[in-house]
């Protein structure tokens, strides 16, 4: 039992917790007390001195106190009232209340709502313009000097959430104001736009520029106009009590054309969540929300101001049948009367297993749960995938292995909270940002050690309290050598592995190969390096372990994933909160889609199509004979297409002509299809090649439910109409299924998940009430509801209930060589996605980071006698690619990287080849080695000026208020109503 | 074999057909709103008959102009003058006590009544006014005035 003490607040007695901070405490009461750069989500900023309160006789901030001993706290008194009103005043004096005709206006300002509850009456010091202009340079917010209050949320945020150490406030100055970098305007400074600042800004200080001139009735006017409404409103509105009252009304009647929908990010697989802010089709902006689970607060570029997309020119707003040269558009029942008939006739002339089907990650549970059940109940197929086969599979099949679920063992929580997270192969600071946030702050404030072993000196790597390239591919090796080292010297948890773990001296005789000597061979890390390396893990309570495809794009992306979970068993390092196994998953929705069935050997919830009893009841269900012998992956479809054994695919929401490996055969493959089906939101490179194309929306249109890399499910709300005559994938999918002969008959994608949740036990529980709003469920769901934070708590789900350890052997497969001498590692930008048919179509992303690039070392540019900017030909033994060249240290030596954001002549896929992993089909998308042929030896850099990576971030802790209080012009307002 | 192609024909939609939806649409919505359209008819046909509808439609299609003007009238010195002495005096009547107000008012109209009836050619001596102090009704003013100086000033 923690012990409590006693608070007495105003006479009342409370109970706090040991270092709670006294705000939050009075927060919990009835007391107000007035408190504007205090925001729970970031904690004391202590700048505003609005929360002065009577501690034990001494006037002092309320949020700048710490609960270690009983205290009398009065809020009421004289002195704190005239403390308290001094420091609104104060910032009145440098925001001018103009709300009537401020976008800001929407009833959730903070300094309005403060001095309206306050009672404020009046202007006591005039208001101070400041001799600064607005600063509109960037894409997607504006800062206002004018109306800052200095309160410092903005920096704390971008300083200590984000870790992006952009902003700060210059202190020193005459008028101090926020600065980006070292003074530079916005859009030349390192701000990657996460927009964290706009979203906890108390004041339309910093505003999402979608915002201005859109959200008020009266706040569209040039500005000179704009200027005079607002002079008048602080005339006519003499006191602040009927200027309240007009702006009070204004802000009510806004809640009648603006709409604020709770949405899940259909960009990244962090998933984060919230409000979108519409006004008919316009979204004027993104709000994250404090009880947002994954993400709180937090958002990066893409969720924040990535959705030019839906409202694109280039969206497909009828069905389009292929007519010779051209797609005509024709009507719903047309083109699905045609593609049933086609189902239909090349599943009885070529059998079921004639025809594909491809899932999407970015569409909804409900709609992988209905593609697989059009594939395996209408059809008769197990030929059902998705692109987790392209990242994620053999993650799985590592976790399947070794622990039995194929998901994070835990939630973003426990990540921030190990005293350890060792990374491997994750840019994650680009391809998970809002996760890498909770990193970067866990070890720039609480201790964490970052250990980042990566080919590539990306973000996290510069941060990294230890950062190793082992030689590509080799993972497995080191990893297995300091398994072992560390059974060498006996620093095994003997305990955790007696009680829960299997297999263990085999796993140990399979060891024997791994020894110092050889892994420093193989990996090129020092020995001595690695056995500090083991001790340093060994000295940890609590590890966490998180890797993306620069593990799993491998020929041996199942193995090295076992051996990141054989090491975690053998230290103890699951079954605890801040522990575990966290393979982070790429997409919004690639977690979910496994989950829901869209796999060739699984039904929903991980059950094998060839298990008796689950095939017994999805027949009952679905009354009719199942397939028992597991499908094709995407991989397999592409050869059995060449093999004339495939004869129709139907591919939903992927360009795989673009994302899957080695394009020219893929496309190959598509032009020998009897009939292809895509349903998208755009013509796709893949759509080109399709007989049907069927027009989808976009998560914004539609309802359902997604799952994070946590195994998180959550809810989406429809914002916004489909266009045109586009349609949610669900009722395309039941649709088809109706016009071949079947009586689905859903209503809401709640029913789906209703049949879906009885049907497979992994999701017992799960139904829509629960995910209501801001709530989710993480899977395992019981059928009571209680939801699984933290796997492998009662152990692991096995028939003993205990994990195995997985011997693995190990083969260098891959290697440059002399001809082909180069190295391509491939990944993703922070500002881009997938191929870019998304964010491309963003005017503001694309003018900070126009189009995908080459990274080239130094000291290869000089070898080869090129500059920035040059442009150069890679080519493969599977094919070409060409693109510019950026100069950086990001890479070294022979290794290029190559962003996989672009659809163009840069694809990296026209450079991968059909090797894959060896226990999951994964392509090995991260085994390319390619020549190089300069083409152009300098020309204009691909990275324009304004790119963030040009930036210079100023990293400091915090706000640095004590430089405040330190300028001479400032006085401690609780000394000040004291004397 | 298909080949890649990019080219969308667009089903132009006959202007009938377009004609015809739309009409639906909008007689539906009226059918649906029968009563309310038939008030709005009402209200229309009032505003338009005493010229109202013309000055509204003008005034929006000028809406920017016209509160360019205002604004900028408004916000010259002597308007702004009067803007601020509008809301001082809105503060200066919450000040006021009321009921004293009242009792001095009227007073002070039965005093302006008398003084309306008094002959103007008629003069006051010296004589007369301390003579005039006898007279209960002038003495009560008299004591009354000197009581009101006393409190004017007090600090």
């Amino acid at each position: 039992m923690q012990e409590h003490i006693i608070v007495t607040i105003n006479g009342e007695e409370f109970l706090a917790e040991p270092g709670q901070n006294l705000l939050d405490l009075i927060n919990t009461t009835e007391e107000f007390v007035p408190q504007i750069c205090y925001n729970e989500s970031l904690g004391p900023v202590q700048t505003c001195d609005t929360c002065m309160v009577e501690v034990n006789g001494e006037i002092v901030r309320a949020c700048g106190t710490t609960i270690n001993k009983s205290m009398e706290v009065n809020t009421q008194m004289e002195t704190t009232h005239v403390a308290q009103k001094e420091a609104l005043g104060t910032i009145l004096e440098k925001h001018e209340l103009y709300c009537t005709v401020c976008d800001y206006n929407n009833g959730a300002c903070e300094i309005h709502n403060t001095v309206a509850e306050f009672g404020l009456e009046h202007q006591s010091k005039p208001f101070k313009p400041k001799p600064y202009e607005v600063d509109n340079s960037g894409s997607f917010y504006r800062y206002d000097p004018d109306q800052c209050i200095l309160c410092g949320r903005c920096v704390e945020v971008c300083q200590d959430v984000q870790v992006n150490e952009t902003l700060l406030i210059d202190w020193e100055r005459e008028q101090p104001r926020v600065v980006w970098d070292n003074d530079v305007p916005i859009d030349q400074s390192s701000c990657v736009s996460c927009g964290q600042c706009a979203t906890v800004c108390p004041c339309n200080a910093i505003m999402e520029t979608s915002m201005i001139g859109e959200a008020g009735f009266m706040t569209d006017h040039k500005p000179g106009l704009l200027r005079s409404m607002i002079d008048l409103t602080k005339k006519a509105e003499p006191g602040y009590g009927p200027l309240f009252a007009v702006s009070d009304t204004e802000a009510a009647m806004r809640e009648e054309r603006i709409n604020k929908t709770k949405t899940v990010c259909t960009y990244c697989g962090v998933g984060c969540t919230f409000d979108v802010w519409t006004k008919d089709r316009k979204i004027l902006k993104v709000e994250p929300q404090k009880d947002s689970p994954a993400n709180g607060i937090s958002s990066c570029i893409k969720g924040k101001f990535g959705w030019d997309y839906v409202n694109s020119e280039d969206r497909i707003t009828k069905p389009l049948i292929r007519k010779g040269d051209h797609f005509a558009e024709v009507e719903w029942d047309e083109a699905l009367t045609y593609v049933a008939k086609r189902f239909n006739d090349i599943k009885e002339e070529h059998g079921p297993n004639a025809l594909g089907f491809i899932s999407s990650s970015k569409a909804t549970n409900e709609e992988s749960y209905l593609m697989q059940k059009l594939a395996r109940q209408v059809i008769g197929t197990n030929n059902i995938d998705n692109c987790s086969r392209y990242c994620q599979a053999p993650a799985t099949k590592g976790l399947f292995r070794t622990v039995g679920h194929g998901g994070d063992s835990g939630s973003i929580d426990d990540i921030g909270e190990a005293e350890m997270v060792i990374t491997i192969g994750s840019n994650t600071a680009e391809s998970h940002p809002v996760l890498a946030s909770r990193i970067k702050r866990s070890q720039k404030l609480f201790g964490q050690k970052l250990f980042v072993f990566d080919l590539r000196k990306h973000e996290m790597a510069k941060r990294a309290d230890r950062f190793l390239q082992p030689k590509s591919g080799t993972d497995l090796v080191w990893l297995s050598a300091i398994s072992r080292y560390i059974i060498d010297q006996g620093w095994e948890n003997r305990a955790f592995i007696d009680k829960w773990v299997n297999d263990y001296d085999a796993y140990k005789a399979s060891l024997v190969k791994f020894t110092m000597n050889y892994a420093e061979k193989v990996t090129g890390i020092p020995q001595e390096t690695l056995k500090e390396i083991a001790k340093e893990i060994v000295a940890v309570d609590k590890l966490a372990i998180c890797w993306a495809m620069g593990v799993t794009q491998h020929q041996l992306g199942s193995d090295t994933s076992t051996a990141i979970s054989n090491l975690l068993l053998i230290t103890g390092n699951y079954m605890r909160n801040g522990t575990g196994a966290y393979p982070l998953r790429g997409h919004n929705n690639v977690q979910g889609c496994s989950d829901f069935g869209s796999m060739p050997n699984f039904f929903p919830g991980y059950e094998k199509v060839s298990n008796k009893e689950a095939q017994k009841r999805y027949e009952k269900a679905w009354n009719t004979d199942l397939p028992t012998e597991p499908g094709k992956d995407n991989h397999e479809m592409m050869h059995a297409i060449h093999d004339g054994e495939l004869r129709s695919l139907y591919v939903l929401g992927e360009d795989t002509g673009v994302v899957d490996s080695n394009i020219n055969y893929v496309t190959a493959a598509f032009r020998k299809l009897d009939f292809f089906v895509v349903q998208d939101l755009f013509l796709t490179k893949t759509a080109e090649y399709a007989d049907v194309i069927l027009p989808a929306v976009p998560s914004l249109e539609k309802e359902g439910t997604f799952t994070n890399t946590e195994r998180r499910i959550q809810r989406l709300y429809q914002s916004l109409d489909p266009v045109g005559e586009s349609k949610a994938d669900w009722k395309i999918i039941m649709e088809i299924a109706n016009k071949m002969g079947y009586d689905w008959n859903y209503q809401h994608p709640s029913e789906i998940m209703e049949e879906s949740a009885s049907l497979a036990p992994l999701f017992a529980g799960v139904n829509y009430d629960l995910l209501m709003n801001y709530n989710s469920l993480q899977w395992p769901v019981a059928a009571d509801g209680t939801d699984t934070p933290l796997l492998y708590v009662d152990g692991f789900p096995f028939d003993d209930n205990k994990a195995k350890l997985y011997p693995l052997d190990f083969e260098l497969p891959y290697d440059t060589s002399e001809e082909y001498d180069l190295h391509v590692n491939n990944g993703r930008l922070l500002e881009h996605f997938h191929e870019g048919n998304m964010t491309y179509k963003s005017a503001g992303i694309s003018r900070k980071t126009p189009n995908a690039f080459i990274e080239v070392s130094p000291e290869l540019a000089k070898e080869r006698g090129i500059q920035e900017g040059a442009e150069v030909r890679l080519t493969s033994d599977a094919g070409h690619a060409k693109g510019v060249v950026h100069i950086t240290n990001r890479v070294r030596g022979k290794e290029l990287y190559l962003p996989l954001n672009d659809n163009g002549k840069s694809a990296v896929n026209y450079l991968t080849d059909n090797r894959v992993d060896k226990d999951s089909n994964t392509p090995a998308y991260k085994e390319i080695a390619v020549k190089m042929e300069v083409l152009k030896k300098k020309g204009k850099s691909p990275l324009p000026t304004n790119n963030h990576r040009r930036g210079n971030p100023q990293a400091q802790i915090g706000v640095n208020v004590e430089r405040k209080w330190d300028r001479d012009d400032y006085t401690f307002l609780g000394r000040k109503v004291k004397s | 074999m298909a080949n890649p192609i990019t080219n969308i024909k667009r089903k132009e939609l006959p202007k009938e057909v377009v004609y015809e939806r739309n009409l639906r649409e909008v007689s539906e919505a009226l059918s649906e709103n029968k009563d309310a359209i038939l008030k709005g008819i009402d209200l229309l046909a009032t505003v338009n008959r005493n010229g109202t509808l013309d000055m509204m439609n003008a005034f929006v299609k000028h809406k920017e102009d016209a509160l360019e003007n205002i604004m900028q009238e408004l916000n010259k010195p002597q308007y702004s003058a009067t803007l601020e002495n509008l809301s001082k005096l809105f503060l200066y009547l919450g000040e006021l006590e009321m009921n004293e107000l009242h009792y001095f008012t009227e007073k002070l109209n039965r005093g302006m009544e008398e003084a309306r009836q008094a002959d103007s050619s008629s003069k006051t001596s010296y004589m007369n006014l301390i003579k005039s102090l006898k007279d209960p009704e002038i003495n009560r003013s008299i004591t009354m005035l000197l009581k009101f100086l006393r409190g004017m000033g007090r600090d």
